[in-house]
């Protein structure tokens, strides 16, 4: 790995500290008016309108199979660049800071961590680093929809 | 360079279909008039392609079509065919090439180049280029020879010899030495141009050195060229002024033409500084510099008032007008409350919003002419492997259709037409001995109907033969035989199209019509469009596609469900049934389904709410879920909106919560991981920013799994349980303060509400007005002894007969009820002649009324006297109710005939068995013991050909039809005087005529 700091978006979600990669990421909006697809799994909010274009809005929270939540002031969305993805963003509970992690920061995630427990999908984790007051942990944006459209595909038994 | 080079294959493409266009239409008409024009075109066009792609550098394309154009102009008009094939196949060869220029070097051409030189007659015409060495190898004479030989036998304008450059000192040059100029310049009217241009000059005025040199190249063949720059030291500065081409160029064009053309100033003036430019008037430079050849090669002397436009930049332009169509509705909405200067703005904004979209759309519109353009060369070919004769007639080849949906549309066309050749086409002798032309039409049109662009694709081949499609059907078990026999053609032949048909082996056996029509059919629906197919047999078969002109925006009713709002477009929408709570109509429940009774049609209900919250597919069981959780006197409560949805001749009611009204909507695709939500078609954004979905009918029945089959069975069937349910009823009704009277439902048109200021007197007689028709008002007094009125009430109704031969109502002043007609009815010796019988009804005497002699009263029209040189028949009347066998039998008797009546078909037949011969059968449908259908299958399996006429109160052509089966030869409905007694008439006047 080389040794430029890598940059992470990071958002909490229950408490716990969760980050993309800044690169990744196109905006993070207070936008928060969904509308419901009817039929489309739980874990997707609904659509959103940013200026004129329509984007598929998922739920962080549902998608990582933690309880879901109210729609908060905190609450925001974060938009993803169509290189992961055709428009669609997810809900977070809060946004935190920009955080700069060395690559020697980075570790691969171990399934035996704590949070393992709790979130029902482990493959949604690309890695963990380790912050000096917290872990955070780091997401791969660009298997968000395939979760969707595979719980799709399931619903027609 | 990419760019240029997609540019270049567009330019090519077009220029290709006008050759092959051109080209069967020599190979058509070679003697046409407007030949020689197609000629033209042809060779331009192929001549435009060479000078382009010599231009970007394709030498194989250059090559190739450098030898078509030799042979073009090599040959004698009219082109023999034979030269049109091989022109045809060089064309095809280069279409490849034109595909992916960048790889056209690495394909072979060699077979193809001797046999367009073999044909070319007369040696090079127009620029050549000779290889001296090799020339010099292969000829006894050498270069002398070569030298007296071009000499006494062309005209050279323009002779250059090419050598490699080489140090001379050291060695003779050792490449090929070539000989090149223009030979035989062609009639004269062309000449050679020496041109000197001042290339800073022309990238100041025209904004590119690139479009200029084409246009330099569409003006004329260039033979030389050369840039000349001043000499400068590159390491200090850049070039200055001058910077010169200096070229000849072979053209038809007079000098003072060709500068013009090419945007230089006259020859005769000074050439103009670029500091001193002065501007063209801009119509006039654009219009040269972005030449569009889409009509060039037709026009090319003429100004051409279109631009060529990058696709995406048209997509993007699109969006955007999507997106201020939102702004402008979300304006709307901000400002709709207002009064001040806003509104005059906010309307502005409107009305240029909508022709902004409006001319975005037609921006989008492209003729048909471009995707129908391919079909005859299709044809053609086709139809040559097949060995038949087929002709493709164009029509309307100017209709307009969105980009998206005409590219889309390409490939079921040709499927379409591929079968008509294929499978609907005959072979020449087959034709013939049919009586047919040995030539076989397909007729291509397009034509815009109410705001829908409709392709049709007709033949005359053998058609498609329904028997087939039928045990086709009955082999796969798609349908019931009884299915079948109820479907009308259109719907039959439907069945082609389905998933199943298609895929069958024998496909011949069904005219072959089968093949991937599904697909077709598919594809179809995916641009919102239909398909239906109609065939004779033997004569042939048509195929009418209906599509959206547009895609982009459309028109929608907006509706909420709870919450959440949705587009239904209407082009789904048939109508909006608005159902009060007071309405007479009512949601019911047949086939564990809800439906509507719409106009006596059934229509099965789906509630969007439910569909929205029920994930997956209905199951029976959440069908009985929901039927049971719409209590009855739920409906009272509140109004129902039922959207009428109609879907390729499907109906069903879709019921929303509130409707918003109908809006111009930006369609958005839905995202692509939500495509499997098959409720919805796409998203769009409304005025106030939030989004809404936008609701697909079809994807709502597969959900719903809307049984149609159901609601048809039931339609026909309750039909006639309520038909035959209402010909047995009387209403009940009174006039004067004593007698009860009754008449049959089935002779009442309707009955209106009068109040005495609506009564006018003429005469004696009275009349009211209804629906704009003055109707003579009977008065029961009057016409039978009963009892009179003293007094109008305020309130009255008129009753509205049917089938009486003048507008009249009878006048009553209390309505008391419908009652059964199972009654048996008394007849007295000394009864009015307005009088059928009496009875006793509610424990009161009631007196039925003869329609026909009241009416006959009324007009004073006197009872048609007997004609007594006619013979009186004898006929059997055949009816279960007391009250139809004595009207009828009146009816009959009066007209002269002697009736003997059975009660029910058993005893009509019994009646048959006594020996006694009818003249005549007359039988109604509905009865007891032996109904009707099964009386005239009885009869017929006896032998017994006496003409039979059907009566009955059942109405429709199914049973017309079913009648004819069970062997009526007529059939009437019952009650109208005139009718029967006309139509009795003439089956005895037949049956008098054949004996």
């Amino acid at each position: 790995m080389s040794d430029t700091p890598k940059l992470f978006c990071t958002f909490r979600l229950e408490g716990h500290l969760f980050g993309v990669d800044i690169l990744d990421v196109k905006e993070v909006t207070t936008e928060t008016t969904t509308t419901r697809i009817a039929h489309a799994p739980e874990e997707v909010r609904g659509l959103v309108n940013i200026r004129g274009h329509i984007y598929l809005a998922l739920d962080l929270r549902r998608l990582l199979g933690m309880p879901g939540t109210a729609i908060t002031g905190e609450t925001r969305l974060v938009l993803f660049k169509p290189t992961i993805g055709q428009a669609f963003g997810v809900f977070v509970d809060e946004i935190s800071e920009i955080h700069t992690a060395m690559s020697d920061r980075i570790e691969a995630y171990s399934a035996t961590d704590v949070l393992a427990s709790k979130l029902r999908r482990v493959d949604l984790i690309s890695a963990v680093c380790k912050l000096p007051d917290e872990l955070l942990v780091v997401l791969n944006p660009r298997r968000f929809l395939h979760i969707v459209e595979e719980r799709l595909e399931g619903n027609g038994e | 360079m990419a760019g240029r080079t997609d540019e270049f294959v567009v330019e090519a493409r077009e220029h290709l279909s006008v050759v092959e266009v051109s080209l069967l239409a020599l190979e058509k008409h070679p003697g046409a008039a407007d030949a020689s024009a197609h000629f033209g075109r042809c060779y331009r066009s192929v001549h435009s392609i060479k000078g382009d792609a010599g231009f970007m550098g394709f030498s194989r394309i250059h090559e190739l079509s450098h030898a078509m154009e030799s042979l073009l102009s090599g040959t004698a008009q009219p082109l023999p065919s034979s030269i049109i094939e091989m022109l045809l196949s060089a064309r095809d060869r280069l279409a490849v090439l034109v595909d992916d220029p960048a790889r056209s070097q690495s394909i072979d051409i060699s077979d193809l180049l001797p046999r367009l030189a073999l044909n070319t007659s007369e040696p090079g015409r127009g620029p050549f280029e000779v290889n001296l060495a090799a020339w010099n190898a292969s000829h006894p004479g050498g270069l002398g020879d070569f030298i007296r030989q071009t000499a006494t036998a062309r005209k050279v304008q323009h002779g250059r010899v090419w050598i490699n450059p080489c140090d001379l000192r050291d060695n003779l040059p050792t490449g090929p030495i070539r000989w090149s100029g223009i030979a035989d310049v062609a009639d004269g009217t062309e000449h050679v141009e020496q041109l000197v241009v001042d290339l800073f000059d022309v990238t100041q005025r025209r904004g590119g050195l690139i479009s200029w040199f084409r246009e330099l190249h569409r003006l004329g063949r260039s033979i030389t060229g050369q840039v000349r720059i001043a000499d400068t030291d590159l390491r200090v500065e850049l070039p200055g002024r001058p910077i010169e081409w200096w070229g000849a160029c072979e053209t038809k064009f007079s000098s003072e033409e060709l500068a013009h053309r090419l945007g230089l100033s006259p020859p005769s003036k000074p050439p103009t500084s670029a500091e001193g430019a002065e501007f063209q008037p801009a119509s006039e430079s654009n219009s040269t510099a972005g030449k569009s050849t889409a009509t060039a090669p037709a026009a090319d002397g003429e100004k051409s008032t279109t631009l060529r436009i990058q696709v995406e930049l048209l997509d993007r332009l699109m969006t955007l007008v999507g997106e201020l169509t939102l702004v402008r509705n979300q304006s709307l909405l901000a400002f709709a409350d207002e009064d001040g200067p806003q509104r005059a703005i906010i309307q502005r904004l409107n009305s240029v919003t909508s022709e902004l979209q409006d001319a975005t759309l037609r921006a989008r519109m492209q003729p048909v002419g471009n995707l129908f353009n391919r079909f005859p060369r299709m044809v053609r070919d086709l139809a040559r492997q097949l060995g038949k004769q087929v002709e493709i007639d164009l029509q309307g080849r100017e209709v307009e259709l969105d980009k998206t949906i005409l590219e889309q549309l390409s490939d079921p066309l040709m499927h379409l037409i591929r079968n008509s050749v294929d499978h609907g086409i005959e072979m020449p002798d087959e034709r013939v001995a049919k009586g047919k032309s040995p030539v076989g039409h397909i007729v291509l049109s397009a034509t815009h109907e109410d705001g829908q662009v409709h392709i049709q694709i007709r033949d005359d081949g053998k058609g498609i033969d329904p028997q087939a499609v039928k045990s086709k059907a009955l082999s796969l078990r798609l349908k019931t035989e009884a299915e079948l026999e109820r479907m009308t053609s259109r719907e039959l032949f439907g069945l082609i199209l389905l998933p199943g048909f298609s895929t069958a082996k024998k496909v011949t056996e069904v005219s072959g019509r089968g093949v991937g029509m599904d697909v077709v059919k598919t594809n179809i629906e995916q641009l919102e469009g239909t398909l239906n197919i109609d065939s004779v047999p033997g004569l042939g078969c048509s195929m009418v596609l209906r599509l959206p002109l547009t895609l982009a925006i459309i028109p929608c009713l907006i509706v909420t469900v709870g919450e959440e709002r949705f587009a239904v477009p209407q082009r789904d929408l048939e109508e909006v049934v608005c159902l009060h709570p007071q309405s007479p109509g009512r949601i019911e429940t047949a086939f564990e389904t809800e439906v509507y009774r719409l106009r006596d049609k059934l229509l099965p209900i789906v509630r969007l709410h439910e569909v929205l919250n029920r994930r997956a597919p209905f199951s029976p069981e959440a069908k009985a879920e929901i039927l049971a959780s719409q209590s009855p006197d739920m409906d009272t409560h509140r109004i129902e909106y039922i959207l009428v949805l109609k879907l390729a001749g499907r109906r069903f009611g879709l019921i929303v919560d509130e409707v918003r009204g109908t809006q111009e909507i930006v369609v958005k695709p839905l995202h692509a991981s939500m495509k499997r939500v098959g409720i919805f078609t796409g998203a769009t954004i409304m005025g106030d920013g939030r989004v809404a979905l936008i609701t697909d009918a079809e994807g709502i029945i597969e959900h719903a799994r809307l049984s149609f089959e159901a609601a048809k069975e039931e339609v026909v069937k309750s039909a006639a349980v309520r038909d035959a349910a209402q010909a047995h009823r009387v209403l009940l009704f009174e006039y004067g303060p004593q007698e009860q009277f009754a008449l049959p439902l089935i002779q009442i048109r309707r009955i209106e509400m009068v109040g005495p200021e609506r009564i006018e007197r003429v005469g004696d007689h009275e009349f009211v007005t209804v629906d704009g028709v003055s109707t003579r008002i009977m008065r029961l007094n009057q016409v039978i002894n009963a009892s009179s009125l003293d007094a109008d009430s305020a309130q009255m109704s008129l009753i509205l007969p049917k089938f009486v031969t003048q507008p009249m109502g009878i006048l009553v002043t209390r309505i008391v009820d419908t009652e059964s007609l199972a009654i048996d009815l008394q007849q007295h010796a000394d009864q009015d002649a307005g009088i059928l019988g009496t009875a006793i009804v509610r424990n009161r005497l009631t007196l039925f009324l003869d329609m026909h002699r009241l009416s006959e009263k009324l007009f004073g029209v006197k009872v048609a006297p007997l004609a007594a040189t006619r013979q009186t028949k004898r006929l059997l009347l055949i009816d279960d109710t007391a009250f139809f066998r004595e009207v009828v039998k009146r009816y009959l008797v009066s007209d002269g005939h002697e009736i003997v009546t059975a009660i029910h078909g058993e005893d009509g037949l019994a009646q048959l068995a006594k020996g006694d011969p009818f003249d005549l059968i007359v039988s109604d449908i509905e009865m007891p013991v032996m109904d009707g259908w099964e009386f005239a299958r009885e009869a017929r399996r006896r032998g017994i050909k006496t003409p039979m006429l059907a009566l009955t109160s059942l109405s429709g052509m199914q049973y017309e039809n079913k009648a004819k089966e069970c062997g009526y030869d007529s059939y009437e409905v019952k009650l109208d005087h005139d009718r029967l007694v006309r139509k009795v008439g003439n089956m005895l006047a037949a049956l008098e005529a054949t004996r």
